[in-house]
């Protein structure tokens, strides 16, 4: 790893400030579990890494029926798995978060870190995508909010700026019978990046769909939503035309995961898995 | 009738390891300590036309650069084809070729990017059959002229750095006598050991040219010896310590970094040198299982009997086949399993590739032969219409049976462990799958396996008595997490009549402890095993005397118990060993005899070797272990993903002597088999590895670990302490066929090569389906 100078400043003006000064040499360091790893193989080499967990703002994890559920950047994936107001809520996110990685890492990854690494695989994006989360970022010039699917622009691109943080996750609250879930496919059970993920959610009939590391980015699954919208019963036979469009939506690759072949094959599966499973949440 | 044999002693390295307080090597810190970092090549094959240090040694913090140059002397344990740096030509990716020595590991990692090496690049060969091809490139233009071992048969002029042949009966008679012939091909491709510790070394020169070197190594006096020839070094001057193995499964078992950091060493007199591997080096840079490629001809008779076999091997030895080529002598003396086959013609090659280097892991050939031997006979079974459990049985070598080498074997065990199996995984009983779009099937899978070390390799312990009454077990064979400190304990408990926890095990110290040729092969139990118990019968003759002589009775007349010697008939006429540990003082205060220091030393008995010719010889093994596994999978049509259920295995082990510890290594074992069978390989193209690294080699995680029922069947090896057979590697090599097995009772579609991975389980539904 290269020499850099470690920094933790306590409030965000401070850290946006440090941030600016540093541009494109500074890196934040959250739970740094992709951080860290992307250091150590020499993929990045920032001069300064900025710290933002001693940021009060960052900590926050909240419910209000308004505005939704907010998760601070700085909240971990097990205190995500194990939030009441999340589980009862929003069990989706619970269910992604409780697929990342091992209990071990769960105790310093984030979902903001996930998001902000934007990898494709990364498994908290497709139900935040669902969800219609929004990033919420602050800079000296004040906060606003970015949905998700702006905010992400490719692979570890993200649309945030010299001396911008994310303060938190904001995810808007659900009104009526809904139901969501995310099918990691995965080599392993545990442990393992997702060869392909499927998140499905539905509110008052209407489906929302994202694909994971079957593209640059998270995919919304525009025309399988379309299909299911129309569809009475849903189950193992109705189900295939939407298992269909989700093969023409999606660009996979082939790579020591996994061939492109079997991606094809197994969006079709997690697709189907995905729905059947938000449908048994539906309520 | 033992009251430390047999007995589920708690390991006596097990505080120190679960309170994470064990020192391995990289956890050693020394005063004025340097950091090494080593350049590797970036071609398969190339010759090395020029490197360019000038830079890389102006830097301000390095204090040794070497190269190739500086380890001239080829080095290798079965045959001398490697050095410890590439010389003239690389032979394979990520192969070493410069090391740099540094205050910092950052410094040491800058001044190799530092240094410039010209190639010029070489045709590659990548896989065994190419690599034996007349025309095909040569790995080792002058393998004619390394010293081999005189069991080795190199092809000079060829890839072949070993063919070992087998011929037993009359092959061609044989078959023409079989009722039905098949054949089939089979493949493994390379693996890791991945073992939880990397590889690490530190050396240290002193002024008087005396190197000692802390390494992470299974066997400290063969990694002497290889030093010693390496560097030009009396074995005296040459100190190997192995602090402690965060496992080694094989790995760990030859000469690794020692080779790097010493020269540097003897560049900066006085100053440790450290070498810790990153993970990818691990998984480059040191040894691999090599890649095997099988083919099976068998002939039948009607009425299940196997009658001729012909076998081949050819194993992916990679850049270097110093170990290798024993792995390929080890698959040619088992070619046929654990099965009595009058007929067998068997040739098993070791073959030069531009890949990692293979080299020993645990079952040395044997998993790899199995995959093969036993699907196979699943699948003669199934042409036959035979229930592939009876088949096994009709074969199965029994009683008086004789080995592919022509031994005539007694005391064997495989059918118990067969029936055994049979019983726990309720064989012929179908369950029902968990869902829709699963579908269950059983498998079963049978081995043998031989410690395959050469004939006359020797152990010896030593066992201090102290004057308290307890003692210090001295001995090289290295606890690898296999537990051998504490069944080495109990068996000096058993015969010292000393408690285990009054009994100090101190192992790893060239120097210090005993030789002890290498901790593999599944020998030490039963190898180190009796020279500890003959160390303790020795101690115990000096004591006997000396306590005829306190008591005023015969030696006959005397036994020891519960830590005294007492008279067989007067039991309260008895001396603690505590007053005899010193010597004994005499009435008239003097003494005699002094400390007593049992020392006990074994060479394996009347191990021969076979002819060269036809490999057959009366007893080329030390002993056999039998065993048998099988399991119950589950499969997901859907996706191929394979779930093992439950996996039934016995063992014929001969005497347990911690059946906790046998039990805790069968269950080791079968999860390491059902990494192989289902998760693990090592991605190449080209030569170049793909997935050296945890993200994408997947080994099995602890929600992947079956349901296991393990049974020890204990049929006495005559020659083992207590009767005992080794097991650790034993343990893993039935799995994956087992599991390939199961798949096919599952689907009705055979899959011949590892790993069974999702896609490729789906992959062969789809075209079954075709
Ligand atoms: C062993 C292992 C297993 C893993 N398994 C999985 C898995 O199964 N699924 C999965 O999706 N991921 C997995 N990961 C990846 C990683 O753990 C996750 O992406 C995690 O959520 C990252 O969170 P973090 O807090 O550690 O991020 P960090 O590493 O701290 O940061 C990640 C990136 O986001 C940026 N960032 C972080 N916080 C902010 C902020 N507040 N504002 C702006 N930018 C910010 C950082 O600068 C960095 O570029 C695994 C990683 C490891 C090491």
């Amino acid at each position: 790893m290269n020499k850099f100078q470690y920094v933790k400043p306590a409030t965000l003006n401070e850290a946006a400030d440090i941030l600016y000064q540093n541009g494109d040499e500074a890196s934040i360091l959250n739970g740094g579990t992709d951080l860290l790893v992307r250091m150590r193989d020499k993929m990045i080499k920032p001069k300064v890494v900025v710290d933002v967990k001693a940021i009060p703002e960052l900590k926050e994890l909240k419910y209000t029926e308004e505005e939704g559920l907010f998760i601070g950047a700085v909240v971990t994936m097990n205190e995500i798995v194990c939030s009441d107001i999340i589980l009862e809520k929003y069990k989706i996110l619970a269910e992604a978060a409780h697929e990342v990685g091992s209990y071990q890492l769960r105790n310093r990854a984030t979902m903001t870190g996930n998001v902000c690494n934007a990898s494709p695989s990364g498994d908290t994006i497709a139900p935040l995508y669902v969800l219609s989360a929004n990033i919420k970022i602050f800079s000296k010039e004040g906060i606003k909010l970015v949905p998700i699917d702006d905010f992400i622009l490719g692979v570890r691109k993200i649309a945030l700026k010299p001396g911008e943080i994310v303060v938190g996750i904001q995810i808007p609250p659900i009104k009526g019978k809904n139901g969501g879930s995310y099918y990691k496919h995965s080599r392993r059970k545990d442990v393992d990046l997702a060869t392909v993920g499927v998140a499905a959610f539905c509110n008052e009939g209407r489906w929302k769909i994202a694909y994971a590391a079957v593209a640059p980015t998270i995919l919304r699954g525009y025309k399988a939503e379309e299909i299911l919208n129309k569809l009475d019963v849903i189950d193992d036979t109705t189900l295939i035309p939407a298992m269909d469009a989700a093969v023409e939506e999606i660009s996979p690759i082939s790579d020591v995961r996994a061939s492109k072949e079997y991606r094809f094959d197994m969006i079709r599966i997690s697709l189907k898995r995905a729905v059947l499973a938000a449908l048994e949440q539906y309520a | 009738m033992y009251k430390y044999v047999g007995k589920d002693v708690k390991r006596v390295d097990g505080l120190d390891k679960v309170t994470g307080y064990t020192k391995y090597v990289d956890d050693i810190k020394m005063p004025g300590m340097l950091y090494a970092k080593i350049k590797k090549s970036p071609y398969a094959h190339a010759k090395i036309r020029k490197i360019d240090t000038s830079k890389a040694e102006a830097l301000e913090g390095v204090k040794a650069v070497i190269t190739g140059a500086d380890v001239p002397n080829r080095v290798g344990l079965y045959l001398e084809d490697k050095t410890f740096l590439a010389t003239d030509k690389v032979r394979f990716i990520g192969e070493p070729v410069a090391a740099v020595a540094a205050v910092t590991p950052e410094i040491a990692e800058q001044a190799v990017e530092l240094i410039e090496v010209e190639y010029e690049e070489l045709p590659s060969v990548f896989t065994a059959m190419d690599a034996i091809k007349p025309d095909a490139p040569l790995v080792h233009e002058n393998l004619g002229e390394y010293y081999h071992g005189p069991i080795f048969f190199p092809k000079p002029g060829t890839n072949i750095s070993n063919h070992y042949k087998i011929r037993k009966g009359d092959v061609e008679k044989g078959f023409a006598e079989a009722d039905y012939i098949m054949e089939n091909e089979f493949y493994v491709p390379h693996i890791q050991h991945a073992p939880i510790e990397n590889h690490s070394v530190i050396a240290l020169t002193e002024p008087s040219g005396k190197v000692t070197v802390w390494s992470a190594c299974q066997s400290p006096y063969a990694v002497r010896k290889a030093l010693s020839v390496a560097f030009n070094l009396p074995l005296h001057k040459v100190r190997v310590i192995s602090p402690a193995v965060g496992g080694g499964f094989g790995g760990k078992a030859g000469t690794t970094l020692e080779g790097i950091t010493i020269p540097l060493s003897q560049k900066c007199v006085g100053k440790p040198v450290k070498l810790t591997f990153t993970r990818e080096e691990d998984m480059i840079c040191s040894f691999v299982r090599q890649g095997c490629l099988a083919r099976i001809k068998t002939g039948v008779k009607k009425d299940g009997r196997i009658v001729a076999e012909e076998n081949t091997f050819y194993w992916e030895g990679g850049a270097y086949t110093e170990y290798g080529v024993n792995i390929s002598r080890a698959g040619g003396y088992a070619s046929t399993g654990p099965y009595d086959i009058p007929n067998v013609k068997a040739d098993s090659y070791c073959v030069y590739t531009n890949q990692p280097v293979g080299g020993p892991y645990r079952g040395f050939g044997m998993s790899e032969i199995h995959f093969a031997i036993e699907q196979n006979l699943d699948m003669v079974a199934t042409q036959m219409g035979m229930d592939p459990v009876e088949f096994r049985k009709i074969n199965a070598i029994k009683e008086g049976g004789h080995t592919v080498t022509g031994q005539q074997l007694y005391n064997v065990g495989i059918t118990k462990c067969i029936e055994a199996v049979e019983k726990d995984i309720e064989w012929g009983k179908k369950s029902e799958p968990s869902g829709p779009n699963k579908v269950r099937g059983k498998g079963i899978a049978c081995m043998y396996k031989a410690p395959s070390m050469p004939n006359n390799v020797a152990s010896s312990a030593v066992i201090k008595i102290n004057e308290d009454g307890t003692a210090n077990l001295l001995v090289t064979a290295m606890d690898i997490g296999q537990g051998s400190n504490t069944v080495l304990a109990q068996i000096a408990a058993e015969e010292l009549t000393i408690p285990v926890e009054k009994i100090s095990v101190v192992t790893g110290d060239t120097d210090i402890t005993p030789y002890e040729w290498q901790t593999v092969a599944s020998r030490i139990t039963y190898c180190a095993g009796n020279a500890v118990k003959k160390a303790a019968q020795d101690a115990k003759e000096q004591m006997l005397k000396l306590a005829s002589i306190a008591l005023g009775l015969p030696a006959e007349y005397l036994e020891f118990k519960d830590e005294h010697v007492v008279s067989k008939i007067y039991p309260d006429r008895k001396i603690s060993i505590a007053s005899l540990a010193l010597g004994l003082e005499m009435p008239d205060g003097s003494g005699v005899h002094g400390p007593i220091i049992g020392r006990g030393s074994f060479i394996p008995p009347n191990v021969r070797n076979t002819d060269k010719e036809t490999g057959q010889g009366d007893k080329p093994v030390a002993f056999w272990t039998f065993g048998a596994q099988a399991v119950e999978i589950e499969i997901d049509t859907e996706t191929g993903q394979i779930e093992v259920i439950k996996v039934a295995a016995a063992y014929d082990v001969g005497k347990a002597i911690n059946p906790q510890l046998c039990k805790a290594q069968i269950e080791g074992g079968i999860v390491q088999g059902i990494g192989s069978a289902l998760l693990e390989q090592q991605i190449m193209d080209k030569g170049r590895v793909l997935n050296p690294n945890f993200v994408d080699y997947k080994i099995p995680a602890v929600s992947d670990a079956p349901e296991m029922i393990v049974r020890i069947v204990e049929v006495p090896e005559e020659t083992g302490p207590y009767g005992a057979r080794g097991v650790g590697e034993p343990a893993m090599v039935p799995t994956a066929p087992a599991i390939a097995n199961a798949v096919y009772d599952a689907l009705g579609i055979r899959i011949n090569s590892l790993p069974l991975s999702a896609e490729k389980v789906l992959k062969a539904i789809k075209d079954s389906q075709k």
